[in-house]
Formats: structure tokens, sequence, C-alpha cells
């Protein structure tokens, strides 16, 4: 009995794995990109950051910095905001990596003049010879 | 208090207009002994029960607040006749919602003592707040003005880690500033010690690197962190990765052009000096040709440069120059309009540098011209073959062409001209703006381009991830915001101010999301909500979903699909809680709206500027249709498709992203269209984004507004020139020319400013009153319709005021006297942005007045809009309509806007034509006076020979010839008074001879005739007598001989006084008396000293130039070179030369080829050369030229 229940287990085991390389790799680039970017976004670093930066970018932060911008001025842009608000934690609190346009959402903890504070962070992808980039990033 | 006190003391309370000048800073309401408000500022926002805390007594400050906006308040009493009156004050401190678009002004206490003592604050405005027992932070009480406590301020405690970062950031700042005043310091002493190297390159060299190293430095450094809160360090504005952060931001960018443009004039002085001293020389063919295709590929590159700048100008800032047709540019693009405007100079300049050193190495300088012209035609040429072997070119061939034009005209001004000249700089600069505003209208076009696209992608940009994310995020914020819980405390915080207050600080307000925030009770009833393009039938059905969350302790998000619509809503609700448990629930509902194209419906005042996402048009402008699987279901526009266009939009031909670029007419206007197709949620989709193209007055208005502003910031450059030039030397030149073109210019400016002065205020006032006329048409048709339903039907006044904004298709507010009753767009009421009570000029006309409208002009936030009062009698009593253009706008067949456009575009044109004009008679009318000027000098430096042409039959005519005739009767009159001063001397002298002779010959004749007598008479003392007439004889020789040594002395020249000059001085001394703009006299060589007479060795120079003009040339050019212990000067002109006859004698005395000459010029010359130790020969002469050579010791 214990030994079928022990097979029963293993098949299951086995068709879960299966179906998580499956869904793993029905987006494998998009599932990286996000890894990639929730990565960069824990430490503030902008270089790793800018591999996915598109050249029109929708990007959105306090009032007067929303819009579509460029290349470098979103580097620079996000230089800036690591600057002033350095990386303590980040990870997506939730994720989605459907063909589409994968998203992902989750809390970016800041150290601000020695204090904590937090920004929520919406980040989505879009798809361009055959690589991900950011299309749109809100930071709230 | 006191001053509104005395206010309403001196004059009655009602019909009081002083009181009104409190209104921009104070918020103010009277109330009677009835605590009814009486008299109120432009903005109250408090219902009448809640507008003071009687907890605190009359003269006390305290803390109020309506949700929305936190105030400080005072409240007093003033007794006016056997009345008691309670006057309120109100200053609003703090903000608590944001709209995000330009209309919004922060207003933050606690965002204001943040920055101040960078920590974080925290005020509560409420008397009960408690101080906090975080042990991180210092929690105090605010006392008033009585020492009650009204509130309770908290801040972090400086952490040990912020003092120091705080310290190093200070100590690290001033350190910067320290190496950076160090390192200027530097550059001032390598300047001092530089004299020193004769090298010109290697000078210039040593100043290039250390530009670079002072830029880089003050990159490193981040000094421009002071700059942080100007905006113009401010990525967003521009940002460029080029050169590791030199263009990271406008200020950068900025710092950057000011030393690359400090190289490159350095670099163009060399190149002149260069030009100057090596020009006249023949190079070899090989040095021509590697020049020519070296500085020719380096000016190919440099022109691309430009045009790679510009673009990134355009494409890397969130600045458009041309979207706006407002014609003052702001702060920050007037900031970098003068930066694209140093870019434009420093290409410019530096390329025609190039072109120096190029045109300096001709192989051939009698042939100069043909070089020019070849040269001009070979760079054209590779410029032509270099970008059509690129991939992108930067620019159009027009600008191309124009710009390379434009650098040969700079060439041959320097070419002709001997000195660098302001003119120069002048027009080098407008032919920079030129090129750069035409290089900003092409990349601008691109972005247009681009930006079109970008609608498209925006209006499908929504997904339903964001929406979901948008919900979760807002009722977070709610659920941990104190505020909330507070809300459903106090009666007196008004609900749907808080769910306002909830939906601005979200996202939902960024992105202007069909959206609802609501409060319900514990019962689920709804205690207060806020709904933006949300139709009520979409509000949560609690019946529907009360069984599953009626336990809710958790976010629950939530699809609900919508009735026959492909659209849907995303809700979400949170409980409320405190530790006494569930006080109620927070819910957002979003609507998912596939077939959105923008927000048209809602208020300018609330709608976020992100929605408005088009960068580079106003959005108005275009025309966009929404094609659901092939139908067209929603489009933005006045116009309506044909079948055929809508072929073509649907077969067009799209790329592997689905998008496709046409052309097509719409109203017989071409249109540039974009066409993007998505698939989303099984649906097709297909936005079509159509932009008129640009006609000629559009393209006019776009090069004119900026041109004008770069010549303002020239004229700014040359007032202060002028003004240190004016402090230094108490004295501005002008030319008669210069003088009278700025007189034309200011009589031709004048009627053209007055003229648009006028119009403007007439299409003002034609507009104000036609907004007048059509708000009052619609209230009247408000009136009448209410008026109807309030007979003809049994509908209460809500449902009536709902049917009547729809059937109508105007919003209103109705009142009852001064109080509201309803309003079609009640939202903004009820949450306390707009007033409940009628303005307070219009109340004074209607009911002190007696009037029965009123229009007044009002504002929410900095949105100003025009509000029309009418009072009209229904359901028998007096009710107030209210319509605005706020709501519903009014379009106006010519706005203010486009009545700019218009004047600008006649008045740029008009001001060309009046340049060019100008600059023409001025021309004209100058050109004798120059003339007459240039002949006046000649004739002062001796040259009786000149004749002015008289080419007009007026005043100025009329001169020209009186002068002419003055110079022949002056040449007329010298040759007589010469030749009789000739005969005068001659007879002096001969009389002087003659009689100086007879005194030695008379006692020889005697002495003869006695030696004579003596012999005849064979007088013993013959011998004797011999003797003493010999011996006189001999001394009356000698005394005749010293007579004609002493004449001879007499003829010869005067003494030349000798010194030390300055050999260029004399020279420049000498070139200076003649002024003649036809003729070009260079000088090249260094300066040396020689021992002469300054006067005699001028005369020489004077000599020889005129001897050259007088030969008919143009073009003298005078070289000093030394060659061991002598000295060479070379004076070489382009004249008719000297006939061979005549080479040999010109040098002799009394020789001349001229009429009127005296022929003792050259001889002179040479006599004067020769005194002091030098020579002067004739080197070559034939009919293109002739070559003098001075040789002379050097001391």
């Amino acid at each position: 009995m214990n030994t079928y229940r022990y097979y029963i287990f293993l098949i299951f085991l086995l068709i879960t794995v299966n179906h998580s390389i499956v869904q793993a790799q029905d987006n494998p680039d998009a599932l990286k990109t996000i890894i990639r970017i929730e990565d960069a976004f824990n430490n503030g670093n902008v270089e790793q950051l800018s591999e996915y930066i598109d050249n029109k970018t929708y990007f959105s932060f306090t009032s007067d910095l929303t819009g579509y911008f460029s290349y470098s001025q979103i580097y620079n842009l996000i230089k800036d905001y690591f600057e002033a608000y350095k990386a303590i934690k980040f990870s997506f609190a939730s994720k989605s990596i459907n063909a589409d346009s994968p998203f992902g959402w989750g809390e970016y903890i800041y150290l601000k003049n020695g204090l904590r504070g937090s920004h929520k962070i919406f980040i989505s992808l879009q798809s361009s010879d055959s690589k991900f980039y950011i299309s749109q990033i809100s930071i709230n | 208090m006191s001053d509104l006190k005395g206010k309403l003391k001196a004059q009655n309370i009602i019909n009081n207009q002083d009181i009104y000048s409190i209104s921009s800073r104070y918020i103010f309401a009277v109330l009677d002994e009835d605590n009814t408000i009486i008299e109120w500022s432009f903005s109250p926002v408090f219902n009448q029960n809640k507008i003071i805390d009687n907890y605190f007594r009359p003269g006390e400050t305290y803390f109020i607040s309506n949700s929305l906006v936190d105030y400080l308040s005072i409240y007093d009493t003033v007794k006016i006749s056997s009345y008691t009156y309670k006057v309120v004050l109100f200053e609003p401190l703090e903000k608590n919602y944001q709209i995000q678009n330009k209309y919004y002004s922060l207003l933050s206490l606690t965002e204001h003592y943040n920055r101040k003592f960078n920590t974080n604050f925290e005020i509560n405005y409420f008397r009960e707040a408690v101080l906090s027992r975080d042990g991180r932070k210092h929690s105090l009480p605010i006392l008033n003005n009585n020492n009650n406590k009204i509130g309770v301020v908290t801040f972090f405690k400086p952490t040990r880690e912020t003092e120091l970062q705080n310290i190093s950031y200070n100590f690290d700042f001033t350190q910067s500033v320290l190496t950076v005043v160090l390192f200027f310091l530097i550059g001032l002493l390598i300047l001092k010690n530089s004299i020193t190297i004769k090298s010109r390159f290697t000078k210039f060299i040593i100043f290039a690197f250390y530009l670079l190293i002072f830029r880089y430095l003050i990159l490193y450094l981040n000094i421009t962190a002071l700059t942080t809160s100007w905006g113009i360090s401010n990525s967003k504005y521009f940002s460029s990765l080029f050169g590791n952060g030199i263009a990271g931001s406008p200020v950068e960018l900025f710092i950057s052009l000011i030393a690359f443009s400090v190289i490159v004039f350095l670099a163009f002085s060399y190149a002149l000096d260069y030009f100057h001293n090596y020009n006249d020389r023949d190079s070899s063919w090989f040095t021509f040709t590697a020049t020519s295709l070296t500085f020719t590929l380096v000016f190919i590159l440099s022109l691309r440069g430009l045009g790679a700048s510009v673009k990134s100008v355009v494409v890397d800032s969130s600045l458009r120059y041309y979207r706006e047709s407002s014609l003052i540019p702001s702060g920050i693009e007037s900031f970098m309009l003068f930066n694209v405007l140093l870019l434009g100079l420093i290409a410019f300049v530096g390329t025609v540098a190039f072109l120096l050193i190029i045109y300096t190495n001709v192989p051939n300088n009698r042939g100069r011209l043909n070089y020019f012209v070849g040269l001009f035609f070979f760079v054209q040429l590779a410029a032509l073959v270099f970008d059509l072997i690129q991939r992108e070119p930067q620019g159009t061939p027009f600008i191309r062409v124009l710009f390379i034009l434009f650098t040969f005209i700079a060439l041959l001004m320097i070419d002709k001209k001997q000195n660098w000249r302001f003119t120069n700089i002048f027009v080098y600069s407008v032919a920079s703006s030129i090129i750069v505003i035409l290089l900003l209208t092409q990349y601008n076009s691109l972005a247009e381009r681009t930006s079109l696209k970008n609608t498209a992608y925006n209006l499908t940009r929504q997904n339903e991830d964001l929406l979901k994310f948008a919900v979760q995020e807002t009722l977070v914020r709610a659920i941990t915001d104190r505020e909330t819980v507070q809300s459903f405390y106090f009666d007196n915080k008004n609900a749907s101010s808080m769910a306002f207050k909830l939906w601005s600080n979200s996202i939902l307000q960024k992105e202007s999301l069909g959206s609802s925030v609501s409060l319900l009770d514990y019962n689920h009833n709804k205690i207060g909500s806020f709904d933006f393009r949300f139709i009520k039938e979409y509000e949560i059905d609690w019946d529907k979903y009360s069984i599953e969350l009626s336990d809710l302790h958790e976010i629950k998000i939530f699809e609900e699909s919508i009735l026959y619509s492909d659209n849907k809503l995303i809700r979400g609700i949170a409980s409320v809680e405190d530790v006494e448990g569930v006080l109620g629930y927070v819910t957002v509902s979003v609507i998912y709206d596939l077939s959105s194209l923008g927000v048209f419906d809602a208020p300018e005042f609330i709608v976020s500027d992100a929605s408005y996402i088009n960068d580079s048009i106003d959005f108005s402008k275009l025309k966009i249709f929404d094609f659901h699987q092939g139908t067209l279901i929603n489009s933005i526009s006045n116009y309506n498709l044909g079948e055929n266009e809508i072929i073509s939009i649907l077969d067009a031909p799209f790329n592997q992203y689905g998008e496709a670029w046409i052309k097509f007419e719409i109203n017989n206007e071409d249109h540039l269209v974009f066409i993007l197709k998505r698939e989303r949620e099984g649906i097709s989709r297909v936005i079509v984004i159509a932009l008129q193209e640009k006609d000629l007055s559009w393209g006019l208005f776009d090069f004119f507004k900026i041109f004008f502003v770069h010549i303002l910031f020239i004229l700014i450059a040359f007032t202060i020139y002028f003004s240190v030039f004016l402090f230094k030397y108490r004295k501005i030149k002008l030319s008669f020319a210069v003088k009278l073109l700025l007189s034309f210019i200011l009589i031709s400016l004048i009627p053209l400013i007055l003229v648009s002065f006028f119009f403007r205020n007439i299409t003002s006032e034609k507009n104000e009153y036609a907004i007048e006329y059509k708000l009052e048409k619609r209230a009247v048709s408000i009136s009448n319709y209410l008026e109807n339903y309030s007979v003809k039907s049994s509908l209460n006044l809500n449902t009536a005021a709902d049917k009547a904004k729809n059937d109508l298709g105007v919003d209103f507010t109705l009142f009852r006297g001064s109080r509201y009753i309803l309003s079609t767009q009640n939202q903004f009421y009820d949450v306390g942005l707009i007033p409940k009570i009628v303005n307070p000029v219009a109340y004074q006309r209607l009911f002190s007045h007696g009037l029965t409208e009123a229009i007044v002009k009002e504002k929410i936030e900095n949105y100003s809009f025009n509000s029309f009062y009418y009072k009209t009698s229904l359901f028998g009593e007096y009710y107030v309509i209210k319509v605005t253009d706020g709501f519903n706008k009014i379009m106006l067949p010519l706005s203010g806007e486009e009545v700019d456009v218009y004047i600008f575009i006649s008045y740029s044109v008009a001001m060309v034509i009046i340049l060019i004009l100008g600059f023409v008679l001025t021309n004209q009318f100058s050109k004798p006076i120059e003339s007459l000027k240039n002949a006046t000098r000649s004739v002062a430096s001796g040259d009786l020979n000149v004749e002015v042409k008289a080419t007009s039959k007026d005043e100025v005519g009329e001169l020209v010839k009186g002068f002419n005739y003055m110079v022949k009767e002056l040449k007329r009159s010298q040759a007589e008074i010469a030749e009789f001063e000739r005969e005068t001397a001659w007879k002096e002298m001969a009389k002087q001879v003659a009689h100086e002779i007879k005194n030695p010959l008379t006692p020889m004749k005697l002495s003869v005739q006695q030696l004579i007598a003596s012999y005849n008479d064979k007088s013993p003392k013959f011998d004797q007598l011999f003797g003493k007439v010999t011996n006189t004889i001999i001394n009356q020789i000698e005394t005749l001989k010293n007579i004609a040594s002493e004449f001879s002395s007499f003829a010869r020249m005067p003494n030349p006084k000798l010194e030390f000059v300055n050999i260029k001085e004399i020279i420049s001394d000498s070139i200076n008396l003649f002024d003649d703009e036809r003729i070009t006299i260079d000088v090249s060589g260094n300066d040396y000293n020689i021992e002469a007479d300054r006067d005699q060795l001028k005369r020489v120079f004077i000599n020889l130039i005129r001897n050259s003009i007088q030969a008919d040339a143009d073009n003298i050019k005078i070289k000093i070179e030394q060659e061991n212990e002598l000295l060479y000067i070379i004076i070489k002109d382009n004249g008719k030369g000297i006939k061979t006859e005549d080479v040999d004698k010109i040098f002799e005395v009394n020789f001349s080829t001229k009429q009127y000459g005296m022929g003792i010029g050259l001889s002179m010359a040479k006599k004067t050369i020769e005194n002091i130790g030098g020579e002067i020969t004739l080197k070559e002469t034939n009919n293109e030229g002739t070559i003098f050579q001075i040789k002379l010791p050097l001391v």
C-alpha cells in the first residue's frame, strides 16, 4: 500500500514538475527578464535594468515625471531615482508571464535621509525583435 | 483679523468691496447672530454649522479640516450698531489630495518642513491627537496663542547615520567647490605663463586640454547639484548618454557647450592668424590636396555631429518647442533653446576654421577666386556623397547645402576684410540660428510622427493587469490611511471628500481611469463616494455580493461583466478595521473599457496630464478612429470617414508589429495617418491616428517663434558686450548707416505693435461677449426646461435636472438664494472642490443690485473658467442657475492664442521685409556720406586727386558736387601757391646771392684797379701793393666760397630726429589715413623696433600706398620679415604697374608720371631710408602689380 502511494506521489510530482517546466518553457525569456529586472531593482542597479529599456518607454513617478521618454532619459531618470531612494529590498508580489504582456508589481523598500519608505512599482513588458523590453514603469 | 474687523466696521457688512481684498490669501466668512453666513469670500468650503469650532474662544487660533484641506482658523466677534457678528478667517495649510495636471499647485506645510529639516514630519491637525510613543520620533503638542493644544507634530529623531550623512554631504560639497576654485586658479596660472610659449598651436592644445579636464572635473564633483531646485538639472527635460554624462541634463549640456565654445573660438582665432600670416604664400599642390581632403572630411563630420546633436535635443527630451502655440517659451525651454543656439554657433565657427586652413594653402594666389569656387563645389559634392552612403543622414539636402553656403559666405567675408569685425559675429550667430532651427523643425516632424505611434500605443496600453494593480494599490492605501479610519469615527468628516482624497492620490487619477471609490458603513450603506466618468448603473450591488463579502478581512478583487458590452468592471473591496473591529468598507471600481479613446468628457481641471500623453502634438489636433472587428465604433473627429477611406485603412500594409503608415485627404487637407492593429481578448482592434500636415503659415510661425528667441539672446549678448565696452571706453561708436537702420526699424515697429495690441484687445472683447452670450442662452434654456417640467409633470427636481442635462447636454447647478440645491456635476460639490454657495460678487449683483444675471471668473486650483449666474423664478421661488464653460467648453471662432499666432506670423514677415528694405535703403542713403568721409580723409592726407561721384540730385548730390569743386579749387590754388612760392623763393635767393656776391667783388675790383695804377705809375710800392692785393683777392675768393657753401646747406633737408619706433605701428598709422572700403590693405608679420625719424618714415609709407592707389590697386599687402639682423618690408599691390621705360627713373628728383606730380615723393623716400642705413628697391612690376622692398637694419 505504501509503495502504491509512493508511486502515485511520484507520478503526481512528475506531472506537476513537468507542468511547471512546460509553463516556464511557455515564456522562459519573459520569466528570465522579470527575474533580472527584479534583481536590478533589488540592488539599485541601473546598468542591469538598462538592458531592458527600449527607445520609448512609459515612465510614471511624480506628477511631473510622467510620459514617454527615450532610452537616455529613462536611464538617467532611474539612475536619479536610485540615488535619491537607495534600494533596500524589492520583490515582485505578483507577476504574470503570459505571452501578450508579461507584468509584475511589487513593493520597493528604500532608504532616504536615513529613513525607510516604500513605493509600489508596476512593470509591464513587451516583446520586440524576440527580446522583452520594459514598456511601462509606474512608481507610486 | 484686526484688519478685517476694521474694514467691516468702516463700511456696511453687506456690499463691502474692501473685504474681498483679503480673499487672495485668506478665506473668510461673516455670520449673523443666527449663525447664518451673510458674507463670504470666493472659496468657502465649509457647511454652515461646521464653520466654527466652539471649543475655542474668540480670538484663539485652532486647526480645522474638511478632509480635503487642513486650515489654521480664528474667529472673533464684531459689534456694529446693536448687532454682534462673528467673523471667521481660514488660512489653508495642507492639501490632502493631489491632481496630476498643470492646474494643481501643491500646498503642504509638512512637505515644507520635510525639506527644510531633511527628515519626515507628520502633523496632526486636530486637538485630540495623541503624542507618538515611537522611540525613534519626537512628538510635541502644537499650542495656539492661548497655549491650548490644537494639534501634534511628530518627526523622526535625527539618527547618527543621517547626521553623519549630512555632514559628509556638506563636507564633500565644500571640498568639491574648493577643488573647482583651485583648478580655476591653476588655469589662470597657465594663462599667465603661456605668454612665454611662442607656438600658438601648442598654446591652443594646452588650453583645450585644460578646459576638457575642467569640464570633467565639474561633472565628477557633481557641482550642478546646486541647481537641483531650478529644474535645469532634471534629466526629463533633456538627457543624453554622450560623453559619460557631460550632457546628462540641460545644465550639464550648457557647461559642456561653454567649454567647447571656448575651445572652438580659440581654434578659430588660431586659424585666422594662420590665414592672415600665410595666405599670400603659394603652397604646394600636395599640401593643398592633403589639407582639402582632411579638413573637408572633418567639416562633413562636424555637420553630421551638429545634426545628431540637434536630433538628440528633440528625441532625448520631453520639451516640445512646437506643441504649444504660445509665443513665450517657458524658462527651461528658453534655456534649452540657448543651448541649441550655442551648438549651432560652435559647429559653424569650427567649420569656418577648417575652411580657413584649406583656403590658406591654395597653390596659386593669383587665381584665388577660382579656388574658392572650386572648393565650394568640392565640399558640396563630398557632403552629398557622404550622405548617400549613410544609412540615416542627419538633416535634409536643403539644410546641408544651406549650411555649406553660409560657411563659404563667412569665409569670403574674412577674405575681404582685414579685421575681425563685430558684424561677422552677428552674421555667424544669425546663420547658426537659421540652421539649427531648420534642423529642430525637421526632427520635430519626425517626433510628431513618432508621437502618433505613441498615442496609438497609449490608447491600447491599459490592460487588465494594470487596472487590477490600480485597484489593489488604492485599497491598500485606503486601509492603511489613518484618516480613513477617522472618517468612520467622526461625523464632521466628509466621507465623499475622503473618497476623493483616496482617488486623487492613486493611480486611478494619474491614469484618469473611469472609476469610483466609495466608503460604506458597517451595514454596507454608502456614506460617501467619488465617481469619475462612472455611471450610477455601475455602482456595486451589495445584494449580489453580500454573502461572500459579509465576513471580509482581506482585500478581495473580482471582475464583473457589463451587460451588452465587451467592457467589464474590475472591483475591489477591503474592510476598514481598528482594535474594536470592522468599522466599514472601502470599495474601488474601475471600468475596463476596450474602446476607450481617452478622456474627453471630463472637466479639464480633474483630468491627469498623463492622459494627453501625445508629447509632440496638441492632442486636440488629432483625429482618432477606433475600429473593432472592422467596424468603426468610436471616433474623436468632426469628420465622417468615407467607404474608400475605411477600406484603405483596413487594408493598409501592416508590418510584423501591426503598424502601418498611410496618407489621405480629410476635408481636402493632407493628413499623415498611423494605424495600429491589436488583438486583445479575442477582439481585433484597429486604432487610426491622423494628423493634418502643417501648411506654410504654421511652418513660418514655428520658424519665427524660435528665431526671435534666438535674436533676443544675440541682442542681449551684444548689449552686455556694448555695456562693457561703454564702461571701458566711455563711448559707443555707431556708424551713420547703423543709426539710420535702427531708426527705420524703430519707426516701423511702433505702428506694428500698436496694431497688434489693438487687434488682440478687440478679439478678446469679442470673445468675452461671445462667451457671455452663449452661457446666457444655455442658462435660459435650462430655466425654460425646468419651468416646463415643473408645470407639466410630477418629476422631482433632481430627476428633472438629470433630464435637462441629458436633453440639453449642458451641466448646471441650482441655488436657492445663496444656498446650493443640486448640481449635475454634484460629485465635485460633494467632495468640496467647488463651494456649495453662490459666488459672492455674483450674489451681490443679483440680490443687492437687483440684476438678473452676472458673469464672473472663477477658479478651481489654477484652472480658470467663466461662470454665468442667472436669477429666475421656478416653482414660485427665486432660484439661481449657474452654467460654466469649465464643464462644457465653448468653441470660439478665433481664440486668443490663434490671434497671437496670426499676428505673430504677419509681424515676423513684416519684420523681415522691413529689415531687408531698411538695409537696402540705408546703404543707398549712407553711401555718398561714406564716400565723402573717405574723400575728406584722403584730402587731409594730401591727396588732391580724389573725386566723389554724385549719383543723386538732392542735397547730398549738391554737397558732393560742392566738395569736388572745392577739391579742384584747392588743387589749383595749391599749384599756384607752390609756383608763386617757388618763384619768390628763387627771386629772393637770387637777390641774396647777387647781393652777397657783390660784396666781395667790389673790393676785388678796387684792389686790381689800384694794382694796375701802381704798375702804370711804376710805383716803388708796387711789390708791397701786389702782395696786399693778392691777399685781398684770395680772402674775397674765400668769402665767395663760404657764401656758396652756406647756400648749399640751406637747400639741404632738415636733420632727421632719430628714435626707437615700432615699424608695425608706423605702418598701421599710415594705413589708417586711407579708409576707402574698396581698398584692402593687409599687414602681416611681427612687431619690430628700428631707429628712425617717425614722421619721415611715415611719409615714406604714405607715399608708397598713395602711389599704389593711384595706380588703381585695390589690394595692398605689406609684409614684415626678419632675416638675420635685417628687416625686410615688402609692399605688394595689384595695380597697373610702372612702365618699363620709367623703371630706372622713379627714384630721380623731379621725375613724375602724374600730371600734377612734384616728382619728389620716391626720391625723398629713398633719401629717408638711406639716411637710416636702409635701402629701397623696386623688386618687380607688371600689369598685375608692383612690389617694393625696403631693407632696414634692426636695433
